[in-house]
């Protein structure tokens, strides 16, 4: 279980976000919302310890700072927005995402090979695992990098935008596996801007709006403040029910 | 290109480096000229507790040597690598960026402070080498240097470090046996017990950064993706600086400013396609140590009985190189 109390995040002097409170539990789907410069990204990066903040930030009950880098790891996995293409292949790349679970040897077992397999086998990539990254379009190359998550297996995953460059079928494919992992019990924390598909995908909504953290509620709760909507993201939404539809929000202008 | 193909090819590359290594040793060792045979040398060899000029020859000469240039090309290629993969910048080398320069000018008042003291001697080329590597962070850290900047700035460090150790030569002149072989790097004057201080800091750093490969190698995935892995990037980044330091001044204190090892052997094992950083380690340190002994024994060969700095046949080489990888970096878009 991941936990912020009243964390603060400043950068240069500058506060990005203030007195953010909110606990994830195990198999739910979390996506967080905002405009541009909301602080999404930096709020995902302060979870991981990676950004500095202030207030507290607990995993599994311990400050994050307590915890050595590997015992974090294990629990809680990170994908960042941009994501590099060193000369690598994908098996390569999937492969470190074991990285905190290998021993003193730093040798692959059976079994971390079995997740890797399973890694590459459930993203689709498992025909690419001897290319090389800077071959991979931006799609693939995020495809790669979400194998490498799933290789890691932490019980909390961290994705700041994991669906930027795929196209229409990747998106709704990765969507698929991201809510096949939370039915697995996993706790998914991720950014997003595409506001029918959070809303239509997520367990619950964060909404960061003004530094803060405006709302934190289930999508068919939220969609009814409009107005709250409307301030803070520019649009509102409104709910569709067609069964054939992917997406069961769609954008309005309500004013 | 299938799995099978490419091990193949890679136990070809191992066995090839072998190879040249033995055959390069078999060169220093056992090449004849006028004041010894081979088969006297090979005799020496068999025999280690026979006496003779040849068994002198051998023992004080040409073993040390050999193993100088082993132990200091298996360093500075090593140390080459790992700044290259550190920096994320292939023209990244212990000559360019100012490592050698300084671990040269801190062995020379080493040497100056507490002649014949070897251990203070590497000791001092270590703190140096340090000194420099530091020195060209912070101020590319300062002025957020571009790759290329980072390069000119390494370059500026260099100079600085050997106008310095110019200004101790020209005002001590006894402080250096012979300034040309001490600035281009060459293994005339190698002892044993030098070997046995380069031989006990080289081998259990690159042993330790073998150890560290798959953390060196999270590095190119960018802090923020190698941080969620598990990876502690800054103390990785600087655990691998300092074993570059560490490598590259043991061997400056053995054959002084040795050039382009670093710069040559890891960017070519990189276009034979080895991209994970345990071979490129592994076949650096096999090939820096193989083109080491070669070179030295062709040109002890060829020039013979002139001594020629083995650091004059790289550069010949190096300095082409450079600016060959200058060129595919600019075609590549490269910063």
């Amino acid at each position: 279980m991941l936990t912020l109390k009243n964390v603060t995040i400043a950068y240069d002097g500058q506060t990005i976000l203030k007195d953010i409170s909110a606990s994830f539990d195990q198999g739910s789907l979390i996506i967080i919302v905002g405009r541009n410069g909301a602080g999404k990204s930096t709020l995902l990066k302060a979870m991981t310890g990676f950004v500095d903040s202030e207030g507290e930030i607990l995993l599994n009950n311990m400050p994050i700072h307590q915890l050595s880098h590997q015992e974090r790891a294990m629990t809680l996995g990170y994908l960042p927005q941009i994501v590099k293409a060193p000369e690598m292949s994908v098996g390569t790349l999937v492969a470190h995402g074991r990285f905190s679970r290998l021993g003193f040897s730093k040798k692959l077992s059976a079994a971390d090979r079995q997740k890797i397999d399973e890694a590459l086998r459930l993203t689709e990539m498992t025909d690419y695992r001897q290319r090389s990254l800077p071959t991979l379009s931006g799609g693939e190359l995020k495809k790669a990098y979400c194998a490498m998550l799933m290789a890691q297996d932490p019980d909390i995953m961290l994705l700041d935008e994991p669906t930027a460059f795929l196209d229409v079928t990747a998106t709704l494919s990765l969507m698929s596996l991201l809510k096949k992992l939370v039915e697995r019990g996993k706790c998914i924390i991720m950014t997003c801007h595409d506001l029918p598909q959070a809303f239509s995908y997520a367990d619950r909504i964060i909404l960061l709006h003004d530094r803060t953290l405006t709302a934190d509620e289930a999508p068919d709760v939220l969609v009814n403040n409009q107005k709250l909507l409307k301030e803070a993201t520019g649009v509102t939404l409104k709910h569709i029910d067609d069964p054939d539809a992917y997406y069961h929000y769609i954008l309005t202008d309500h004013n | 290109m299938t799995i099978y193909t490419k091990s193949l090819k890679t136990n070809k590359i191992y066995i090839l480096g072998v190879v040249l290594l033995l055959a390069g040793m078999a060169l220093s060792l056992f090449a004849s000229n006028q004041s010894v045979s081979s088969a006297q040398l090979v005799h020496a060899l068999l025999h280690p507790h026979a006496s003779g000029s040849a068994h002198l020859i051998f023992y004080s000469l040409r073993l040390p040597r050999a193993l100088g240039a082993l132990l200091c090309g298996s360093a500075l290629s090593t140390a080459g690598l790992l700044l290259q993969r550190t920096l994320h910048n292939d023209l990244a080398s212990p000559g360019i960026l100012g490592i050698n320069a300084g671990a040269g000018l801190f062995a020379l008042i080493a040497t100056l402070m507490w002649p014949g003291m070897i251990v203070f001697k590497g000791l001092m080329a270590f703190l140096g080498a340090i000194v420099a590597i530091l020195l060209v962070l912070l101020l590319s850290h300062r002025i957020s240097a571009s790759k290329s900047s980072i390069i000119l700035l390494g370059v500026a460090v260099s100079s600085l470090m050997t106008a310095l150790t110019n200004v101790i030569i020209t005002l001590i002149p006894e402080s250096i046996v012979d300034k040309t072989v001490y600035s281009l790097g060459g293994f005339h004057i190698v002892v044993g017990e030098q070997v046995l201080f380069a031989a006990v800091t080289i081998i259990p750093v690159f042993l330790l950064c073998l150890y560290m490969s798959r953390g060196i190698e999270l590095l190119s995935l960018g802090d923020e993706t190698a941080y969620g892995l598990g990876l502690d990037p800054e103390k990785m980044r600087l655990i691998t600086l300092i074993c570059a330091a560490l490598l590259s001044g043991a061997a400056v204190s053995i054959c002084g400013l040795l050039g382009f090892v670093g710069l040559i052997i890891p960017n070519a094992i990189r276009m034979m396609g080895f991209k994970d950083v345990k071979s490129q380690l592994l076949l650096s340190g096999l090939y820096g140590s193989a083109c080491l002994v070669i070179c030295d024994g062709l040109i002890r060969m060829i020039f013979y009985p002139y001594e020629l700095p083995v650091g004059l046949l790289l550069s010949m080489f190096g300095a082409p190189f450079f600016i060959y990888l200058l060129y595919r970096r600019r075609r590549k878009g490269g910063g």
